[in-house]
């Protein structure tokens, strides 16, 4: 291959927020076309998702294949990119009928939040009318020809704002052009088939003469291709290229839907095939350009809890609601009929090996391994913070890992926790028979050592001290393993370990859940082995008994009660992030939130022990600090740091606690998502600082010859898409926040108000320490 | 609801239809090596800047792996070198090499692009960096949208109490 070519097939931009945002896209849609498909086989076809996937797939080569970098430098790359975004996205994703899929891919809760507004008699007007062969023509006409003017396109080619904006018009454009050609299912036009031979017509009409005036100019139309250094060929071939690109393909991307279209309407009969049987029509008003049937099917629809789903098959069982043809909400499902979860279990391979008796201990000893080799490291190793793996792994790539994994998962740290892992060995000679005293049966010794962590973080720079991390590891294993020899059961996680209420409390917003799955399983169950324990497996040592467990509180992920049901019972399921937090249910082992002040303390010292930790080290605290320490004539930084964390987390927690501690649950996912885009700022802007050390140990075990690549040691410059993360992150967290503040206030809007504005505060805050600079504490520059 | 539905695809595609292209800077042909500079950001500021560099022989071709270094100047502060060499592993369009430099004041620039002994120079005017927060501002207005819809909803769910929850 030639060199240039490879290079130009090996310039991928790099932009994760659009492998995300499609990747997100497709799961939504695949997982209702899945849903759908299991009720009505006819309509739900296996050409939608195929046909849905290749309008992503459009789109991804538009703006995520090397087609991107080229189009500042070649008009035809433009030119094929908005051919992509215009003439191949629309028609296949319409093609795939998105409406109903993308709809019952969400979850129920955000599908019923959507209802009122989808009702909107207004928006169903607004989107027949720029639907109708008539609006979407001259939209399509207006936009293709005003961003082909001299004036915008230059606009657009040197401001990315402007580009970024000309490519949602043309994405929009060709959405609304397609939407009448392809007619997705559940559109019903009232207006004449007919229309579309002219509207076809003239489209081609206008994009041949725009194309022939592209390609017979002897001018070049835009400066700023005549001032790139040529690729290929002159400007004015690139331009004849471009015209052509848009005329050929163009043509047959209206030709050719003009020929079916015009075939069906010669030969209907032949149009249909034979044996064919005509889906069911839900009678949805999506798209009814005539008002007054569009108002009554609105009323029609406006009487069922949520008229978005398509009715199950009768041949499930499951019948029509009072003769009406609209679809069934979750309120109408018979009861005992249990909708089924996604369960991480069943997921080939992952699921296996979760399931698999040795994975915890496998998973264990791997991280015990790492952690003997960072505390020995820290103790052996160099007192240089970047050069030492106590100074790196645990304060970079551990935290890193544990906040995404929880985030994305679930308590995978806990599962895999090293510290445990000695003291089952050794609880084959320790005692383990004393109950944990009654007094300390609660989150206050964790609290306590909670809050010693977060302060003798910042007050010690633990961060900075690889000999004082390697002791802190000890410390933490022998305390486990002294208390979990000397009293039974999981006491240590329960209620000692201040990683563990970390974790808890992060979990409270995980996307998985252990649950039961059928109830009656359990009603009939005389052995409990879930939560007494079988020769399989100890059961629940932190006392949850699974049929009355809600949620991921004290949920150490261990999985145990898997092993040890004997019906095979027990799921590890999804569900909505944070679900837990909007009711206040009896939970076992727990009780009710609203009644433990031990857990609103840990809460809120976990929330604002987020802001804190952020806060102490964005540059403004730090200089702040810094001046006030020597203004005052103090030697050390103590007194301050510590003022600073009463005041930071302190005080709110006692000001909270007081006030309104049935509120401070729905601080959660804000607090979340603060510690989340925190910790994800270190990992990816510091992760390559493990090379170095890791080069550094190998070297002076001499495993390896050649000296470490220091340069990785300083951390890399922050991306864009970094910052833009963060933010997003704190946004779901703000929003989640929100929605739970609301549930828990009984959806009464004045009784939501005050803790909104508390949540938009702090939201506020948080803004605003990420866009501070922060120190890039474990790295040379740290 | 399909207008929504539009508006919610919008809103997540929003990050995606953003176009790339540093802005050229200038091209200058000398010994039979034609160079094409590039900048990024547009226009560009304090803090990183990436410079891209097209090397083409007279003819055109493109010379690919040529060892190209990079210098930025400060004019008030000649005595100050900011350099870095260019390689394609930073560039997106691997036809050229890039190099970032972080240049920590405003004003103008003599960037020095260094080819096969054959140096290259021009100018570059950086501007104070714009406030984080005016960047970020369609990334931090979004969930007030959200909000706003949230609050519509609770508005058209009371104006139409069947609807409502707590009427069924």
């Amino acid at each position: 291959m030639l060199p240039a070519v490879d290079a130009v097939l090996r310039s991928w931009p790099y932009d994760p927020s659009l492998w995300i945002t499609l990747a997100i896209c497709a799961a939504i849609y695949l997982r209702g076309w899945h849903i759908l498909s299991r009720r009505d086989p006819t309509r739900w076809h296996a050409a939608q998702p195929l046909s849905f996937l290749g309008g992503l797939l459009a789109l991804f080569l538009a703006l995520g294949s090397p087609l991107e970098p080229f189009t500042s430098l070649l008009l035809q790359a433009h030119m094929a990119q908005h051919l992509l975004l215009v003439m191949v996205a629309p028609p296949l994703l319409w093609l795939a009928a998105p409406f109903f899929p993308l709809l019952r891919g969400w979850p129920a809760q955000l599908r019923s939040l959507l209802a009122p507004l989808l009702r909107s008699t207004t928006l169903h007007r607004l989107f027949a009318r720029l639907t109708h062969p008539i609006g979407a023509g001259l939209l399509f006409f207006l936009t293709t020809w005003s961003w082909h003017l001299p004036a915008l396109y230059e606009l657009a080619l040197t401001s990315p704002r402007w580009h970024y904006f000309q490519h949602a018009c043309f994405l929009v454009s060709g959405l609304l052009f397609w939407y009448p050609v392809v007619r997705p299912y559940p559109a019903k036009p009232t207006w004449s088939k007919w229309l579309l031979v002219p509207y076809l017509i003239l489209t081609d009409v206008q994009n041949t003469a725009l194309s022939a005036l592209l390609s017979f100019s002897d001018e070049p139309w835009y400066p700023h291709y005549a001032a790139m250094p040529r690729l290929v060929g002159s400007v004015i071939d690139d331009q004849i290229a471009a015209g052509v690109l848009m005329w050929v393909p163009g043509s047959i991307a209206y030709l050719v839907p003009l020929f079916l279209i015009g075939l069906q309407l010669l030969f209907p009969q032949a149009a249909a095939r034979p044996g064919q049987t005509k889906p069911r029509r839900i009678a949805l008003p999506l798209v009814d350009s005539s008002e007054q049937g569009l108002v009554r099917q609105w009323k029609e629809t406006a009487r069922s809890p949520l008229p978005l789903i398509p009715e199950p098959s009768p041949a499930r069982g499951v019948g029509r609601s009072h003769g009406s043809p609209l679809p069934k909400g979750r309120g109408v499902r018979g009861k005992g009929v249990r909708k089924p979860r996604w369960d991480l279990l069943r997921v080939p391979i992952l699921g296996n090996f979760l399931r698999w008796q040795f994975a915890r201990p496998l998973l264990q000893l791997t991280l015990l391994v790492l952690a003997v080799v960072v505390m020995l490291d820290g103790w052996l190793g160099p007192p240089i913070t970047p050069l030492n793996l106590a100074g790196v792994l645990p304060w970079i790539h551990w935290r890193g890992l544990l906040v995404f994994s929880l985030f994305a998962l679930g308590n995978v740290f806990c599962y895999g926790c090293p510290f445990l892992l000695p003291r089952t060995l050794a609880r084959r000679w320790l005692p383990a028979s004393r109950p944990w005293p009654r007094w300390l049966r609660n989150k206050w010794p964790a609290i306590v050592l909670f809050a010693l962590f977060l302060w003798a973080y910042e007050a010690f720079a633990l961060w900075d001290r690889p000999g004082a991390t390697a002791c802190l590891a000890l410390a933490y294993f022998l305390t486990a393993f002294v208390i979990d020899g000397i009293f039974r059961h999981a006491s240590f996680c329960k209620f000692v370990c201040p990683i563990g209420q970390f974790n808890f409390v992060t979990s409270l917003v995980s996307p998985t859940e252990l649950a039961i799955r059928e109830r009656s399983a359990c009603d009939s169950c005389t052995t409990k082995d879930c939560i007494r324990g079988s020769s399989n497996s100890p059961g629940c040592e932190l006392a949850l008994y699974l049929p009355r467990k809600q949620g991921n509180m004290d949920c150490t992920l261990c999985l145990d009660c898997v092993h040890a049901c004997p019906h095979d019972n027990i799921e590890l399921r999804g569900r909505l992030p944070a679900s837990e937090l909007w009711s206040d249910p009896q939970r076992s082992g727990l009780g009710r939130f609203s009644q433990r002040p031990d857990l609103a303390v840990l809460v809120l010292l976990f929330v604002f022990g987020a802001f804190a930790n952020a806060g102490g080290m964005i540059a403004p605290v730090v200089d702040w600090q810094d001046a006030l320490t020597d203004k005052l004539g103090w030697s050390s930084p103590l007194p301050l740091v510590t003022a600073f964390y009463v005041v930071a987390v302190g005080l709110p927690t006692f000001l909270l606690l007081f006030t309104s501690r049935k509120y401070v649950f729905s601080l959660v996912p804000l607090g979340t998502a603060m510690w989340f885009s925190h910790y994800c700022f270190h990992f990816f802007t510091s992760y390559e600082v493990v090379i170095p050390a890791l080069q550094r140990v190998a070297f002076d075990l001499g495993w390896y010859a050649q000296a470490p690549t220091w340069v990785c040691s300083c951390c890399a410059l922050v991306p864009a898409w970094l910052i833009r993360a963060e933010i997003l992150a704190l946004e779901f967290g703000l929003l989640l926040s929100l929605y739970t503040a609301w549930r828990v206030a009984d959806r009464s809007p004045i009784k939501t108000t005050p803790y909104a504005i508390l949540i938009i505060a702090l939201f506020i805050l948080g803004v605003w320490i990420l866009l501070q600079p922060m120190q890039m504490r474990g790295t040379m520059m740290g | 609801m399909p207008t929504v539905r539009a508006c919610l695809a919008l809103l997540l595609l929003s990050p995606l239809l953003y176009a790339d292209g540093g802005q050229l800077r200038w091209t200058e042909e000398r010994y039979g090596l034609r160079v094409s500079v590039f900048t990024s950001p547009t226009p560009p500021t304090v803090g990183l800047l990436d410079v891209s560099v097209l090397v083409q022989d007279a003819n055109g071709k493109v010379r690919l792996g040529v060892p190209i270094r990079v210098r930025a100047i400060p004019r008030q502060q000649p005595s100050r070198v900011i350099e870095a060499m260019a390689s394609t592993e930073l560039a997106t369009n691997k036809l050229l090499q890039s190099a970032h430099l972080e240049l920590d004041r405003p004003g103008p620039w003599r960037l020095l692009v260094e080819v096969e002994s054959v140096a290259f120079e021009g100018e570059i005017l950086i501007e104070e960096a714009p406030e984080s927060w005016w960047e970020l501002l369609p990334w931090l207005t979004w969930p007030f949208v959200v909000i706003g819809l949230f609050v519509l909803k609770i508005f058209l769910q009371s104006a139409n109490p069947r609807s409502s929850p707590a009427s069924k």
